[in-house]
């Protein structure tokens, strides 16, 4: 009996005007009845080619050169397009990233699977319809029935996803192929989907390609893994032995990139903050007092995307801010920046209340505080030279002769790790690592106090990403400027941070020192985000405390806790009275009335740790841990 | 330089593209002939050469017309006059409604008085576009008399809005990346923001109507001095020659205006064609 998917010595190329590329280089990769199959490898290593190949879906000007796919013994290369159709629809199931992009705007969800239901099984309307409710129900959307009149506007980016998932499992295909299938969700609803996945895999009895960037969702979900670089396959392995012992070198440096972002003690020492940090004296640069920013929103109605934040940052502290989106992260960095103005609250800088400031004079200021951007070619004006970007915050305070600005730029491209001929490149000649090199340059330019991060990484490729975590750790052990580490990328946060604020929907739920937070975290939702991290380690046991639904939406929130509608410990109080932010242990302050106040002589034992044990961690790494002397 | 041009991204372009071919080469020839013109033209263009309304021979290819001016050598000498006004005024309009499309796109999402201004200038531009262009280009001439100076002021007033909108509408995309964000955190002022950084990646569009618009105001030249509300005759212009020809047409001396009609069609045809594949050019994520 042949193999469900057999790709043998597939090879793609790319025809421009004026060469040809070879995208894909022999490819062949099997996968049985009803195996997972992981795809790993960096942003253009061809793992997306390869699925649209096998689907026949190539665009123009792509071509295969060689080579076979057949599905269940069917030859399908060089399939007319009308036979494809129908073994896309009825043996294939394909599910891709930025779900809502692949929804049709304007029809309804209903009428859209009840399409693809009645395109290969023609059938009444009605019939179509009560299946689909069927296959809504079936991927978690509480209620179907209703929903099937929603457009995909009117959906979350997670919802939007399983709706994809029902188009994809509608006609019980023997395969699925999905392409990053929880790429721009947040984590507590990746783990709901791919959970989903797999749930239903398992019903249908079919076989599951996945492809995807992130080796700790592969390391889950799949039972084997295939590692792609630069259109090749060059390991392909069940994923216990891969993980446990990679054959290839660059699978190698791919875990350890990955690895060294999670034990952040391993690889580098833990921050060293004891010695400055624990200092309480030390002088606060940035003080939020009482942070509101509302934005008015159609209908008179208003969305509170920060909801009385407070908290401090102190000269040469590194403070991560972290949340799923829409929990207002960001938007606190903007109103730190005067990007945006705050509602109510204060900002004091160094003492000083900024808030009011009219936006002319904190232009002066505008050298004390910097900010480093997530799209790294975003950030970039593209027709400025690279010298010229970095210079730019040195030129506008006026105080340097062009000789010196030249001199200060060399300075900081060898301090970020670049080398000098780098200032006379554009953006577009870089890579999206070097380019974040650059925009950290331009930020320590005018050796300001405070430099604001908004997701820094996470544009990145994971072995780019180490690098720069690397480089941002360096910088701030050599020039003590005191970050705001704005992320959703818990691993980074781990590594960089001497504490740790949690926030969602706008609040602040917990805020304490970092190593502590993640090994104790006290708060539902901490607990929660933090069990949702997929480490790329088979064998990590994952806490079976999980959030149920959605996040809510901010627009009118309703009173109370605004956990109450997902926390698995809610109780009738807490849908009406708001949690104040106290601090429940040493060191650690939480939002939430169903953590008990723990007495200084408790606090010794996290009771956290017995009951919600967040990752069971090697013992490799226990090992080592323990061996590192306790500061007293 | 020829070998390095056909080496060129733009040769390997155009190799394609026959249109963009012949709206090259009819380009060239029309700023050929309006540097040299007249002093190649082979009679006097204000003159009388030869007896009235002669048809095409050996010694006057396209004929003379009612005066006796051989229109050749007007055809000849007339893109010095139409192509002045034609860049004038579309250099005049890029400047003004690249300006205002910047302002009234950087501040149309932000505080207060900005976004005022900002629709004030939108508003305006509706206005202008609303008023009828020939009646705007007669009532001046009524008012000072006919001149060039008129016709590229009333041209120049019909194209701001054009490149106002265009130029609006990129320095909205532009101003949502967030290197101008970048800008404003490295200590610029928001209109130092708006000129240094989101003008020059916004300027693209701008630059490639500027090609198209110059056709179009050749043919605009051409109606305002049709309806004698253009450039002051004798002087050789498209427009006065057919205006001037049209009338001898109906008596039976057909080329008196279908000469000059079809240098004035296909100049502008060219000129277009130049403009859309120079679009398509410029645009990456047009080609491959």
């Amino acid at each position: 009996m042949p193999a469900l998917l057999e790709v043998e010595d597939l090879s793609v190329v790319y025809e421009g005007d004026r060469r040809t590329i070879p995208i894909l280089d022999s490819i062949s990769l099997k996968v049985d009845g009803s195996q997972t199959v992981g795809i790993v490898g960096e942003s253009g290593s061809g793992k997306s080619v390869l699925l649209t190949a096998i689907l026949g879906l190539l665009p123009p000007h792509w071509h295969i050169t060689s080579g076979s796919i057949r599905l269940a013994g069917q030859e399908l290369r060089g399939r007319d397009e009308r036979a494809l159709g129908k073994i896309r629809g009825k043996q294939l199931g394909l599910a891709l990233a930025n779900p809502r992009q692949h929804l049709n705007p304007i029809l309804s969800v209903g009428r859209q699977l009840a399409n693809v239901i009645r395109s290969y099984e023609p059938q009444p309307l009605d019939q179509a319809l009560s299946k689909a409710v069927d296959l809504l129900h079936a991927v978690g959307i509480p209620d179907p029935v209703g929903r099937l009149q929603a457009y995909p506007h009117e959906l979350s980016g997670g919802m939007c996803q399983r709706v994809i998932l029902a188009l994809a499992i509608a006609n019980a295909p023997r395969l699925l192929m999905v392409d990053e299938p929880t790429s721009g969700l947040d984590v507590t609803i990746s783990v709901q989907i791919l959970d989903l996945l797999r749930e239903s895999v398992r019903n249908l009895g079919s076989g599951l390609v996945l492809v995807s960037r992130d080796l700790g969702v592969v390391a889950h979900y799949c039972e084997r893994v295939a590692v792609m670089r630069s259109g090749r396959i060059v390991e392909e392995a069940p994923v216990r032995s891969f993980f446990a012992a990679p054959r290839e070198l660059y699978s190698q440096q791919l875990l350890r990139a990955a690895a060294a972002a999670r034990d952040a003690d391993l690889t580098i020492e833990a921050p060293d903050g004891a010695s400055e940090v624990s200092q309480e004296m030390a002088a606060p640069v940035l003080e939020l007092a009482g942070l509101i920013k509302r934005f008015p929103v159609k209908g008179g109605r208003q969305l509170t995307a920060v909801n009385d934040v407070s908290f401090t940052i102190r000269r040469g502290e590194a403070v991560a801010l972290v949340g799923e989106s829409g929990s207002g992260k960001t938007t606190v960095g903007r109103c730190i920046l005067r990007l945006l103005d705050p509602s109510e609250g204060t900002v004091f800088f160094k003492g000083k209340d900024v808030t009011l400031l009219p936006r002319d004079q904190f232009r002066q200021l505008r050298s004390r505080i910097q900010m480093v951007f997530q799209d790294p070619f975003d950030s970039m004006d593209p027709r400025q030279r690279i010298g010229d970007a970095i210079a730019e915050p040195i030129r506008l305070t006026g105080s340097a002769t062009q000789a010196e600005r030249r001199a200060r730029v060399d300075e900081l491209l060898e301090l970020v790790g670049l080398t000098t001929a780098a200032s006379n490149l554009y953006p577009h000649q870089m890579s999206a690592g070097e380019l974040q090199r650059v925009g950290i340059a331009r930020a320590i330019a005018t050796d300001p106090d405070l430099i604001v991060f908004d997701e820094p990484t996470s544009a990145l490729d994971v072995s780019v990403r180490a690098e720069i975590l690397n480089l941002l750790r360096d910088l701030q052990r050599r020039l003590g400027i005191a970050y705001l580490f704005i992320s959703h990328d818990l691993t980074a946060v781990r590594r960089l941070c001497h504490r740790t604020a949690i926030l969602y929907l706008g609040k602040l739920v917990e805020i304490g020192e970092t190593e502590s937070l993640f090994e104790a975290p006290m708060h539902p939702y901490s607990r929660a985000l933090l069990s949702s991290v997929l480490y790329p380690d088979p064998e990590q046991v994952r806490s079976p405390f999980a959030l149920t639904g959605e996040i809510p939406s901010p627009i009118d929130l309703p009173p109370g806790c605004p956990l109450h509608t997902r926390c698995p410990m809610a109780t009738e109080h807490c849908s009406q009275v708001s949690p104040p932010l106290e601090e429940k242990t040493p060191g650690r302050r939480l939002s939430c009335l169903n953590v008990p106040a723990l007495s200084s002589l408790a606090a010794q034992v996290p009771f956290e740790i017995q009951e919600y044990p967040y990752a069971r961690r090697s013992n490799r790494l226990v090992g080592r841990r323990s061996a590192r002397p306790v500061d007293p | 330089m020829f070998l390095r041009f056909l080496d060129s991204d733009l040769w390997r372009f155009a190799r394609l593209r026959p249109g963009m071919q012949f709206g090259f080469v009819v380009v060239i020839i029309n700023l050929l002939l309006a540097v040299l013109g007249p002093a190649i033209a082979p009679y006097p263009v204000e003159a009388p050469a030869g007896a009235s309304l002669l048809p095409p021979s050996r010694s006057h290819w396209f004929g003379t017309d009612v005066s006796g001016i051989d229109i050749l050598s007007r055809m000849i000498a007339a893109p010095r006059i139409d192509l002045t006004i034609a860049l004038v005024s579309t250099t005049i309009a890029f400047v003004a409604g690249v300006g205002l499309g910047v302002i009234s796109g950087y501040f149309a999402q932000g505080e207060k008085p900005g976004r005022i201004v900002s629709a004030g200038i939108m508003r305006i531009a509706d206005i202008v576009q609303a008023f009828p262009m020939f009646v705007f280009a007669l009532a001046l001439v009524g008012l000072s008399g006919p001149s060039t100076t008129n016709v590229i002021i009333a041209l120049a007033f019909l194209n701001i809005p054009f490149f106002l909108r265009i130029t609006r509408g990129t320095v909205l995309q532009v101003r949502s990346r967030t290197f101008v964000e970048a800008a404003i955190c490295a200590g610029n002022s928001e209109l130092r923001a708006a000129f240094a950084h989101v003008m020059p990646n916004a300027l693209a569009p701008a630059l490639v109507h500027f090609s198209t618009t110059i056709g179009f105001s050749i043919l605009l030249t051409a109606g305002l001095s049709f309806v004698g509300a253009g450039v002051p005759p004798p002087t050789p212009e498209l427009g006065l020659m057919i205006q001037v020809g049209a009338q001898n047409m109906i008596t039976g001396h057909w080329w008196t205006a279908l000469f000059p009609g079809l240098m004035l069609a296909v100049s502008v045809l060219a000129f277009s064609l130049f403009g859309d594949h120079l679009r398509v050019f410029l645009d990456p994520t047009n080609r491959r």
